[in-house]
């Protein structure tokens, strides 16, 4: 099965512990959702393809992170090698909201000298009785940092392949303009069709260019 | 379970040692070296995630997506970046030249160390493991296996190409693999399978057992013992399993190896790591509980248990960060090494060896054992040296203030090294204890600086005399200065002028120096029984002429005896003169002179008369009677000047006047007995008659002539002269007793005769029996006289031939003619000898 992508884009998956990160990333991944799961620790990372446009299929590498505090220190090394990431928190839990300052200010500080595109996503919206953040406030502060806001459910499935999509377009938009660069040693972005600079055995690689996932 | 510091932890206060009290009695069977240089500085900015150990270097992977070559010091020699993000796993082949790394980020990489060239491949998901063919370098061997979700075995062709083959899938992330010889053992989020590469087949499926443990919190260890022997821990279980090769009769269509569980068995904490060590195990443990330090065991595993054997904390850097996940054991077969591989620090653990173990004694200050184990294996320690243990006993033991096993102990551990001996003897001084080390001190063949000994020997004329005393009886006098001690001890006589102690020993210093003049002078003010012995042994004979009187005041015997012996040296004249005012001296001398030779001192024995009648008169009758060279005129006037009687009528019959010695008997002693007894040595008539005649008016004389003269004189004698009328006590009593007497002897005679006479008549008899014995003539017997044989050739010629009783044969015309009466023949042989006859003719005729 050859699979021909055009750019492999590595995104991260930020916020607080429990907002429900892994679950958004393997209802996207896997189409699935666990009821019950063990909380994430240091990264593990899924990829999948979109189509963004007919004929134009972007790999994408998504790293789930440890949103618990003392896993952080592993986690940073993460983030400078991201090109986007989905900022997270849980509609139903102000404090996650409020400490989204944080978490972009962290991976701000880290991502030096590249740039993430984020994106802000309100999770859990299937639990709507239980919300403490309005829509209204979560895209002003989304509009304060020039982000886009989206609210997703990985339970009902609600908003969650328009998240990743969106995010992909914007990064695919910003490389297709030449705002976002493919460079040495940096693996944020990817072309599919340039070999990997890192391989130095051109013969050796050729033709095992596959996913076996 | 013992705590361990590292030697960091003075140096660094990084360390706290919260449990430092916890005083183990039980030696460390490991002891744990940090692994420093390059690779502190790695882990300060990175973090280790992996290493790998070959028997000349490690390969350590980090956090942060790099690959460390490093030397067993911990210098990184070689650096790649392969990864941004996490290193999982390092694989090398056995030759140490091929390298297989994969990363979190699904990168998979294989390639020769020395060539780069090799295999470059991204995954879409964490690769976990990779695991080299371990002959890899060989061109037929280059295969490896590598594990995200699946199990790949890649395999390079003919044409270079890598052709891939799934080995196993489906049940969740790869998250160990370990290739040994030709058996693949991998294990994943159920169970852990061996393929067997020989038969392409898997043989088998070990579940796992703690199925409520998170497998990405708790890994599967994984290790192989040796090719047929798998180790796996995984949570708190441990499971050695042996592969077996399957009974031919069993085979069907099974694989034709399977695997036994041949140990099985739970451990208190979560395992990390396993390593073999000969039978035991080495496991590294995650202690969940507040995040303890990482526990390092050495267990011996049993079918369904196991027993600890030791157990150590060990405290890592920032341990208070680590999950059981970040911990791995790494070991390395040659050596018996064991790194134990943690985000932030690496540490090595080694067997201990010998060095180690007298390190540890010496901690716990068991002296003795590490001086015994570094004599044992003294060639085997390289960091100790056991005259340094020694004098570190020494030192304990003068803290704890055991001098005396202290100084004890100087004699070992010193031996023959001076300056040692000397630096010691100055602390004793200095801690006042020169006493305790004053017995030990070398005296032999090694000697100290004489100013050492007489440093001694002053410090105990201080304060025991009697010490003093010992030690100069002890040690050779070469030892020390010996006018210096002299003068020493002069001073502390004038102090104490009669002390016996001082005074003997300085005699003893004055003999050393060979100045016995000095000696015997002191020793004879002291009456020191040393004296003879003294003299005796320097041969002081000169010097004592004139002391002879003090010695012999002192001690008669021994002088006499010493005197006698050396006579040769002391002549009897010079003696005599010397105690010529001290007769009574004089007597004890000459008396054992006397008594040792008759005749040395003769010309004395007239003067001795004179000292046995003063100073010894039991003596002085033996001396009479022995002597043969005293003047009897002279002995004689002496004791009949003292009135010894006894000695008078000795002499007296000596000078043969019995009849005087005999009157005095009777006159002075009024002893009949003893009159009796003299006159029957006498034995002379005349003596009995004065004895009879001086005898007749006294009746109890007569008494006792008469109970005693019937066998020496006639008492009809006697009795006839008994005057008329005297009353004689016990008269009859004695007359039946002479009866009596007289009465027993006629019987003996009487009993005598019968016995003689019988005695003949048997004897007789006796005789006559033999005579009648017959006696053979042949041609062996010759005649005596002629001595051809007496039996003629020819035997029809008449002869006649005379046998007689003593068996002596001749013929007859051998013999003088028998004259006219026949019988009258005698044997010619026997009647020269003048054995006479005693025999009669047999006489033969034919």
């Amino acid at each position: 099965m050859e699979t021909i992508w055009l750019y492999q884009f590595r995104l991260i998956v930020i916020g607080d512990s429990t907002v429900g990160k892994s679950c958004l990333i393997r209802r996207f991944t896997e189409g699935r959702f666990a009821q019950v799961s063990d909380p994430t620790v240091g990264v593990d990372f899924f990829s999948r393809l979109v189509e963004i446009e007919p004929g134009k299929r972007i790999k994408l590498q998504i790293w789930d992170t440890a949103g618990q505090e003392r896993f952080r220190s592993i986690t940073r090394a993460y983030y400078r090698n991201s090109v986007g990431g989905l900022l997270l928190f849980d509609i139903t839990n102000r404090r996650s909201f409020q400490n989204v300052h944080n978490w972009l200010e962290e991976a701000r500080s880290h991502v030096q000298p590249h740039s993430i595109v984020f994106l802000l996503v309100g999770h859990k919206c299937d639990l709507e009785a239980q919300r403490q953040v309005t829509q209204h406030e979560a895209e002003k502060l989304a509009g304060a940092y020039g982000m886009r806001y989206v609210e997703t459910s990985a339970r009902d499935a609600i908003n969650v392949e328009k998240a990743f999509v969106d995010l992909t377009r914007e990064i695919f938009e910003l490389v297709r303009s030449g705002d976002i660069q493919i460079q040495d040693g940096w693996e944020g972005v990817k072309s599919g069709f340039v070999p990997n600079m890192v391989h130095s055995s051109e013969e050796v690689t050729k033709g095992s260019r596959q996913c076996f996932c | 379970s013992v705590f361990l510091f590292f030697q960091e932890r003075q140096q660094s206060g990084e360390f706290t040692d919260e449990s430092e009290e916890e005083d183990s009695e039980e030696e460390p069977k490991l002891k744990y070296e940090r692994l420093s240089n390059g690779v502190s500085e790695i882990l300060q900015s990175d973090a280790a995630s992996c290493m790998t150990v070959h028997d000349k270097f490690l390969a350590l992977g980090t956090h942060f997506g790099k690959v460390f070559l490093l030397d067993i010091q911990g210098n990184a020699t070689q650096k790649y970046d392969v990864s941004s993000v996490k290193i999982n796993q390092i694989s090398l082949d056995e030759s140490g030249e091929n390298v297989g790394i994969c990363s979190e980020d699904g990168k998979v990489q294989v390639f020769g160390l020395y060539t780069r060239e090799g295999f470059h491949e991204s995954f879409d998901c964490p690769v976990k493991v990779v695991a080299l063919h371990p002959q890899f370098s060989r061109s037929n061997y280059k295969q490896f296996v590598t594990g995200g979700n699946k199990l790949l075995l890649y395999e390079r062709n003919w044409l270079n190409r890598w052709k891939m083959q799934v080995l196993h899938e489906g049940e969740g992330t790869i998250t160990n693999v370990k290739w040994r010889a030709n058996l693949i053992a991998w294990a994943n989020n159920l169970g852990v399978k061996i393929y067997d590469f020989s038969t392409k087949q898997r043989i088998t499926n070990v579940l796992r057992d703690n199925v409520s443990l998170r497998p990405d919190m708790y890994p599967c260890s994984l290790c192989w013992k040796d090719d047929t022997t798998l180790i796996i821990g995984w949570g708190t279980s441990i499971k050695i399993c042996a592969v077996k090769e399957r009974n031919p009769t069993e085979m069907r269509d099974l694989p034709n190896r399977y695997v036994e569980i041949v140990s099985a068995f739970e451990t208190e904490f979560f395992i990390c790591g396993l390593a073999p060590l000969a039978d035991q195990l080495v496991t590294l443990f995650f202690d969940e509980e507040d995040r303890a330090r990482p526990r390092l065991d050495i267990i011996q595993p049993l079918p369904e248990s196991c027993e600890e054997i030791s157990s150590d904390a060990l405290s890592v850097r920032f341990y208070q960060d680590n999950e059981c996940r970040d911990y791995r054991l790494e070991h390395s077969e040659g050596e018996s090494l064991f790194y134990i591989i943690s985000p932030k620090d690496i540490v090595v653990a080694k067997e201990r060896d010998q060095d180690d173990h007298i390190d540890w004694l010496l901690e716990k200050k068991k002296y003795e054992e590490a001086l015994m184990a570094a004599e044992i294996s003294f060639k085997n320690i390289k960091r100790h040296d056991v005259q340094k243990i020694g004098m570190a006993y020494i030192n304990h033991l003068v803290e704890n203030r055991d001098y005396d096993a202290a100084a004890r102990k100087c004699q070992k551990v010193l031996g023959k090294n001076m300056e040692l001996w000397e630096n010691e003897v100055y602390r004793f001084k200095t801690i006042g204890q020169l006493k305790a080390i004053s017995q030990y001190l070398p005296r032999g063949d090694l000697r100290l600086r004489p100013a050492i000994y007489e440093m001694i020997l002053h410090d105990f004329l201080k304060t025991d005399y009697e010490g003093f005393a010992t030690l100069i009886r002890e040690w050779p006098g070469e030892l020390y200065n010996n006018m210096a001690i002299v003068q020493a001890v002069n001073d502390h006589l004038k102090k104490d002028p009669t002390n016996s102690t001082l005074l003997t020993t300085l005699a003893e210093l004055y003999t050393y120096d060979q100045r016995y003049d000095r000696a015997l002078e002191i020793y004879l003010r002291l009456r020191h029984k040393d004296v003879y012995q003294l003299i005796h042994r320097h041969n002081l004979f000169s010097s004592i002429e004139d002391k002879i009187v003090l010695l012999m005041e002192f001690d008669k015997e021994k002088a006499v005896d010493m005197l006698l012996d050396n006579e040769d040296k002391i002549s009897i004249d010079k003696v005599v003169v010397e105690l010529d005012r001290r007769p009574e001296l004089l007597h004890v001398y000459l008396h054992k002179l006397f008594k040792r030779d008759h005749h040395k001192g003769q010309k004395y024995h007239e003067r001795q008369i004179g000292l046995y009648a003063e100073y010894d008169r039991p003596n002085l009758l033996p001396f009479l009677r022995d002597s043969t060279h005293c003047p009897l005129e002279k002995a004689l006037e002496i004791c009949q000047q003292r009135n010894f009687v006894e000695e008078t009528v000795f002499l007296l019959s000596r000078m043969g006047n019995c009849r005087r010695a005999l009157q005095m008997i009777m006159e002075e002693l009024e002893d009949v007995d003893k009159a009796i007894e003299f006159a029957k040595e006498q034995d002379d008539g005349e003596l009995w008659e004065d004895l009879i005649s001086y005898s007749i008016d006294k009746p109890p004389f007569i008494t006792g002539l008469l109970n005693n003269i019937g066998t020496h004189v006639d008492p009809i004698l006697l009795i006839k002269r008994i005057k008329e009328g005297m009353e004689i006590p016990n008269l009859r009593d004695s007359l039946v007793k002479i009866l009596h007497d007289y009465n027993l002897q006629i019987l003996l005679r009487e009993g005598c005769k019968k016995i003689l006479v019988a005695d003949s008549l048997s004897l007789l008899k006796k005789m006559h029996r033999t005579q009648m014995r017959g006696v053979r003539v042949d041609e062996g017997n010759i005649c005596e006289s002629c001595h051809s044989t007496i039996l003629p050739s020819d035997m029809a010629q008449p002869f006649s031939v005379v046998v007689f009783h003593c068996r002596h044969m001749f013929h007859k015309e051998c013999l003088p003619s028998s004259g006219t009466i026949p019988g009258l023949q005698f044997c010619n042989i026997c009647s020269a000898k003048r054995r006479g006859p005693g025999s009669g003719i047999l006489e033969m005729k034919k």
